[in-house]
Parts: C-alpha cells; structure tokens; sequence
C-alpha cells in the first residue's frame, strides 16, 4: 500500500459540503471505523456491460488501483481494471464503486484518469450501473486551456463509434477503442451514439477557467 | 468556506472548503437534479486560482459524481456549478491526511 504506516495512523477526516447553503458538517473517523463501515458495504448484484471488468488485471503496473484511500472512499479496487493508455501515459481506469461511510450509492460504476506523469493523481467520474450500461460515463478535464483540455468517455459493451456535435452542429465520428473515447474539448458540445436501448446524446461539460 | 457567485454560467457558484496540506480525494455531487458541475483543488479560500499542481479539473454533466485526486496536494477542495441556474442539493467529499 501507498500510505506509511505512520500515515495510517492519522485520522481520517470526512466533510460534506452543501452548496445551497454552503453549510458544512465535518465527521471524524479513525481508520478502523472506516474500515468497518467498508466491510459492511454490500456489493453491487446488478451487472455492469463491461466485460473488461472480468478479465484478468494487466500487466501493465497501475499505481493508482494501490491508493488505501480507494477502499476508504467505497471503490473495489480489486476489482478495477485499466481500460486503456494514452500516448503520453496517462491511464483510463474503470472500477465499480458501492458507497461508503457518508454516501447511500449504492451500484456505482466509475471512471479514473491518471494524469500522464503522475499515475498516483488525476480525475474521475462515477455515476450509476443502470445509467452507465445505457449512457456510459463522460468527464471533461480542464485547465481552462483549450489546446490541452480533453473529454473521456467509457461506454458499455457493444457501442462502437460516437459522433461528437460541435454548438453549430458540425459533427465527427470516433471509433471507441475498448469501450474508451478520448478527444479534444475544443469544439465539443455533445456526443451521441446508438446505445444498447437507442439512440443517446450526452452533453459534455464544459472547460473551466482559474 | 462560502459560496461565491461569480455570475457566469459556465464558471458560476463555488464552495470551497477548508484549506489542507495533504488531500487524497474530492468528489462533488448533486442528488436532486442533473447539473453540471466541478471538482478540483484549488489555491484560495474563495475557490479561485490556477489548479493546484496543474492538475486538471474534473467536470461532468447529469447526474454523475465529478471527483478528482490530487493526491499529496495542499490548498482548498472547491466544488463548482457549472450550470446557468441556481441549484441546490450539491453535497461534496473530501479525504484529506
């Protein structure tokens, strides 16, 4: 594991913030309450289409399936599988997620990026089994850069290519390359493509300036 | 923390929380209606500043949960509606060390 020992003896601290109100209630949690609350966690009986998941983990070293704070955080790391690379590195990883200490999810599917040259850090995106198997999962990563911000996408089995719309309706196919999408932010309005129940079109969030 | 409308809707409300040396995760979620929104770490109390480490923002439409790790890292878990409209129900996690 990641963390020291010396770091497993910190206290581990949970906040939730409600934006309305901007009001805040922290909790405080020793690792083994946490840790207990994990092991009462059920898992998830309704199947995600993504068959990747059940195939063996790979070769490929994913440093990131090694942080304590994913079990903490309510993933199955075990069960995470790397879902493809890019160029420069950085790491497409899908992973089911069931809830922890502070969340009711329950059947969470989730994406993690890693950010090329720092595989311990990058973004992800979770969202449930029912809404993945028919939309997939699309998260923007953004540094208000329109050269560089990107979306990735990962759709369930059987979705071959998506067709990214620009806002004035100009339109480009991308094969998806094992169940992953990756293009440029520049440009992107929305994506659409034939899912397992028809025809779906995602907005993509936009880019985010300081 | 504080909310803080910047009066745009693609950069709009920010909450951002109490200043940490050391996170593990950050998650921003929203249970009551579909909206767009951000998590990231950044700088200032008010949730402005470049992104900590150059790590980039996580931003999601619908319905899912934007999270993003940036392991190690000091400064403010800022949770983001990107949405045109005012909305409530958003509720943000953070790890920290």
């Amino acid at each position: 594991m990641i963390a020291t020992k010396s770091q497993k003896t910190w206290l581990l601290f949970v906040a939730a913030l409600a934006v309305a109100v901007c009001a805040i209630a922290v909790l405080a949690l020793s690792n083994e309450s946490s840790t207990a609350s994990a092991d009462t966690r059920t898992a998830s009986a309704r199947p995600i289409h993504l068959a990747a998941l059940n195939a063996a983990p790979s070769e490929q070293a994913v440093p990131f399936l090694e942080h304590d704070f994913l079990a903490r955080s309510g993933y199955d790391a075990p069960k995470g599988r790397l879902l493809g690379t890019d160029a420069a590195g950085s790491q497409v990883i899908g992973i089911p997620r069931n809830g922890d200490a502070t969340s009711d999810a329950q059947g969470e599917f989730c994406v993690i990026v890693t950010q090329a040259g720092q595989p311990l850090r990058g973004n992800g995106a979770c969202d449930s089994v029912e809404r993945f198997n028919e939309t997939g999962v699309f998260l923007t990563l953004t540094r208000g850069n329109p050269d560089t911000d990107e979306v990735v996408g990962v759709l369930p089995d059987g979705v071959v290519s998506v067709s990214v719309r620009s806002s004035e309706g100009q339109a480009h196919t991308i094969d998806v390359d094992a169940n992953v999408v990756r293009f440029p932010l520049k440009g992107a309005a929305d994506v659409t493509f034939d899912g397992p129940s028809g025809a779906v079109s995602q907005p993509i969030a936009g880019g985010l300036n300081e | 923390m504080g909310l803080y409308a910047y009066g745009s809707a693609n950069n709009a409300d920010r909450c951002a929380h109490a200043y940490h040396s050391n996170h593990g995760d950050i998650a921003y979620y929203n249970t009551s209606t579909p909206v767009t929104k951000c998590a990231v770490l950044k700088p200032n109390s008010d949730g402005s500043g470049a992104n900590v480490g150059n790590l980039a923002a996580t931003c999601t439409s619908g319905t899912t949960t934007a999270w993003q790790y940036p392991w190690g890292l000091a400064g403010h878990a800022t949770g983001i509606n990107q949405g045109a409209n005012y909305h409530t129900g958003f509720f943000g996690y953070l790890e920290y060390y």
